[in-house]
């Protein structure tokens, strides 16, 4: 059996958080709830672009911690006919 | 990160001509050397003189005669490698390498410097190559000496697949060592001349930051205190620029790879040695497992590409013995050090994959031929080297062609009337002769000198208490024995390939005969048909032998045996299934399959969560986009474009990506794509924002569904 609309989007929403590092805690799911139906007022036929667009608003999210790729660049040259 | 003023200068090099004690060493023992393969040479050549029936009377014998005193130096030369590594050991060691002159004490006191620890890879296995750099890692932190060093990730590879995942890892990776600011991952969108170039790019960035750069190869497993030593061993040396360690073959399932890694181990103790004996501090780089003093080597190694024609223009494709020769001739020692423990790499796991290493380093080292001819102001010694490193491929064709003339000689002898006067104007004829019995005293000490020093290594081992590692001695001489048939079998099939190849680099083509294996295990099909030319060679060859005369057919047999079961061969040895069956009999057995290692332990532990969630199911790039970590971490690793036709190209890009997936652009497609900031930035917000009948949609609902099977798991 299809799951609902509001079935799909709390799914998306939590999982969404939880890869952002969000806990799913009480407090965040009753809100994760009231924006699902929000959306579901607003959009009935498709509410998750109306969702996922707001879920920056909605909650915490931050941006993760990330490493830096590569240190700061110090130029040098390689030496080439040192024979000459 | 220091600067260009902070980093500490290095000492002059000292000059070729500089009195050092190694030099008078090397000296005697390079003579030693040459005296003993010349004499041993000339006696051969002279027997087998002897034995042909007009004695070099004719073209087709004095050919035999050329070849065979060429083959035969080679062959003696390898034997004196290998009695003077077994002399080398059985006296305890060379006092005249780095690690001989130094004492332990002296050694542990010397500070460690800024050292970056380099992994160039192209298209590698990521979970093994990441795997690998993480244990690397974890034992240098064990060290307690992790500040000093900072790892690199250079990747040249271009399927935005690959390095999507190959950033994905990175990121994990550092999550899991706690790694962030010291493991970087830098990706070339251009790779001008391979891994050299690769080197050299990181070199032109961050060169200047490092005094040291140990560079590793995808498959290079390294011991922290190995890498500690190594620092050290370069702080006390000063004039040292490059300092090679003898890897060592491990982590082997296959039987070609559990055949290898045995023979490695158990020989490769007494080449190394001798090697390392010859060359003193005129030794050779061997691209991976070894440490580099990188202002000299920024000063000294750049490469430019061969002058000449054909094969001999472009860039230099086996650039690490150029590199050492280039840094002897800027006055920098370069040593090989076998006594450096934990040093490891891997055997290709199939006959095929091996041949397949074998083809470019037979076009690199043939290149080699001219830098060795023109490159002014060499060492003698690296000129050596280049022709070694030639001759190891150049031997293959000048076999076949001794034993194309050895069966011309045959078959003249048997088809065609006795010639009594070769000479035109000679009164006295010449008899044809015959002696068997040199020929087969000939053939013996050809044999002795291939086999003896396999037996020299079984003393060795003995002597150094090494037995048990290998099952004892029953097992042991039982793989030894066993070794020497499959390398018997091994050599005829390696000549025929090899010849190709030479064959191929001369001529500047690619001589296509079927395809590449691509799985694990080499399929019957493939073996066929790629070893189809030798067995049809073997078989059309023994007939003719054997037509010709049953005695010449016996003498034939050997290779052309070899050649006719190529295909059988191919296949059996690239089962993993009999290498591991005869791993529990102890057949091939080597010390880290009976007492374990702590970085192959830590490498096979698996303990690195690369990919695994949301799980292989996706592909890198969808992971790319719909991951919101990754995601994230992918857009700091892309660039922003500045507009133009180019972005009106990736806008359109964009849309198609999003409304009908990634599977509908090119490679070259998706590349420009997964490389634009912003577009990897819209992609995700439209992928989540998407209904659940879209493409996105449904990818996201199966993500959801691999992370609750998963979970439930």
């Amino acid at each position: 059996m299809d799951r609902s609309l509001a079935e799909q989007a709390l799914t998306r929403v939590c999982d969404y958080l939880s890869a952002m590092g969000v806990e799913l805690t009480r407090e965040v799911s009753l809100h994760a709830l009231k924006l699902i139906e929000a959306g579901l007022a607003s959009e009935p036929e498709d509410p998750l672009h109306f969702i996922m667009t707001r879920l920056d608003e909605c909650f915490p999210l931050q941006n993760p911690d990330l490493p830096s790729a590569y240190p700061q660049i110090i130029r040098g040259s390689m030496g080439y006919d040192a024979h000459d | 990160m220091i600067s260009d003023t902070e980093c500490p200068k290095v000492k002059q090099p000292i000059s070729a001509k500089t009195q050092v004690p190694w030099r008078r060493a090397a000296w005697i023992r390079r003579a030693l050397l040459t005296t003993l393969v010349l004499n041993q040479t000339l006696i051969a050549t002279s027997y087998m003189t002897a034995v042909l029936p007009y004695h070099g009377g004719n073209l087709v014998e004095l050919g035999i005669i050329a070849l065979f005193f060429v083959l035969f130096a080679w062959i003696s030369f390898g034997f004196w490698i290998g009695v003077f590594g077994f002399v080398i050991r059985c006296l305890g060691g060379d006092r005249f390498s780095l690690l001989g002159r130094q004492t332990a004490a002296k050694l542990n006191a010397q500070p460690l410097s800024r050292t970056a620890v380099v992994m160039p890879i192209y298209h590698e296995p990521i979970h093994r190559t990441f795997g690998g750099i993480g244990a690397v890692y974890r034992s240098l932190v064990q060290t307690g000496q992790i500040e000093h060093f900072d790892f690199y990730i250079l990747s040249d590879s271009r399927h935005p697949d690959v390095w999507l995942a190959e950033q994905a890892a990175w990121y994990r990776l550092c999550q899991d060592l706690g790694a962030g600011g010291r493991l970087f991952y830098r990706r070339r969108t251009l790779n001008q001349h391979y891994k050299s170039g690769n080197i050299s790019d990181f070199l032109r960035r961050w060169g200047r930051s490092y005094d040291y750069m140990i560079v590793l190869d995808a498959d290079s497993l390294m011991d922290g205190s190995t890498l500690v030593k190594m620092v050290q061993l370069m702080q006390a040396n000063p004039q040292t620029g490059i300092l090679q360690t003898s890897p060592t073959l491990i982590n082997a399932h296959s039987m070609f790879a559990r055949v290898q890694q045995f023979a490695n181990q158990i020989y490769g103790p007494l080449f190394t040695a001798g090697l390392a004996s010859l060359q003193l501090g005129e030794g050779v780089y061997w691209g991976h497992n070894a440490i580099i003093r990188t202002r000299a080597f920024m000063q000294h190694c750049g490469l430019k590409g061969l002058g000449g024609r054909g094969l001999f223009q472009g860039p230099i494709l086996s650039h690490d013995f150029v590199e050492a020769s280039f840094m002897g001739r800027g006055g920098y020692e370069v040593w090989l050090e076998p006594d450096l423990p934990h040093s490891y790499e891997e055997s290709p796991p199939t006959l095929v994959d091996d041949l397949q290493r074998d083809k470019r380093w037979a076009k690199g080292n043939l290149q080699h031929l001219w830098v060795m001819l023109f490159e002014p102001r060499l060492r003698p010694a690296h000129r050596m080297a280049f022709l070694n490193g030639i001759m190891s491929y150049l031997a293959s064709p000048l076999w076949l062609i001794f034993l194309i003339l050895t069966t011309i000689e045959a078959a003249r002898l048997v088809l065609f009337p006795i010639n009594y006067f070769p000479e035109p104007h000679s009164l006295f004829p010449l008899w044809p002769e015959w002696n068997p019995e040199w020929a087969i005293g000939l053939a013996s000490s050809t044999l002795f000198l291939l086999f003896l020093p396999k037996f020299l290594a079984i003393i060795d081992v003995m002597r150094s208490h090494r037995v048990k590692h290998h099952g004892g001695f029953i097992r042991l001489l039982f793989s030894v024995i066993l070794e020497i048939i499959v390398s018997t079998l091994l050599a005829p099939i390696r000549m025929l390939a090899h010849s190709r190849y030479v064959l191929e680099s001369l001529l500047n083509v690619t001589l296509r005969w079927a395809g590449q294996n691509r799985t694990d295990e080499t399929r019957w099909s493939d073996a066929i048909l790629n070893q189809a030319p030798g067995t049809l060679l073997g078989a059309g060859w023994g007939a003719f032998a054997f037509w010709l005369d049953p005695m010449f057919f016996y003498w034939s047999l050997p290779v052309a045996g070899s050649l006719v079961f190529a295909a059988p061969t191919s296949v059996f040895l690239s089962r993993v299934g009999p290498g591991k069956r005869l791993r529990r009999w102890g057949v091939f057995q080597v010390p880290e399959e009976r007492f374990g290692s702590p970085l192959l332990d830590d490498l096979q532990a698996g303990s690195i969560p690369l990919l695994d969630v949301p799980g292989r199911k996706f592909s890198p790039t969808v992971q790319a986009i719909l991951d919101p970590v990754l995601n994230r971490v992918h857009q700091v690793m892309a660039h922003a474009h500045r507009g133009g036709k180019k972005q009106e190209m990736i806008l359109a890009l964009r849309e198609r990506c999003f409304h009908h997936g990634p599977e509908t652009l090119t490679q070259k497609e998706l590349s420009y794509l997964v490389r634009d900031r912003a577009s990897l930035q819209w992609l995700h917000a439209q992928a989540w924002r998407s209904s659940t009948k879209s493409y996105w949609g449904r990818a996201l609902q199966q993500r959801f569904q691999h992370r609750h099977d998963l979970t439930a798991s």
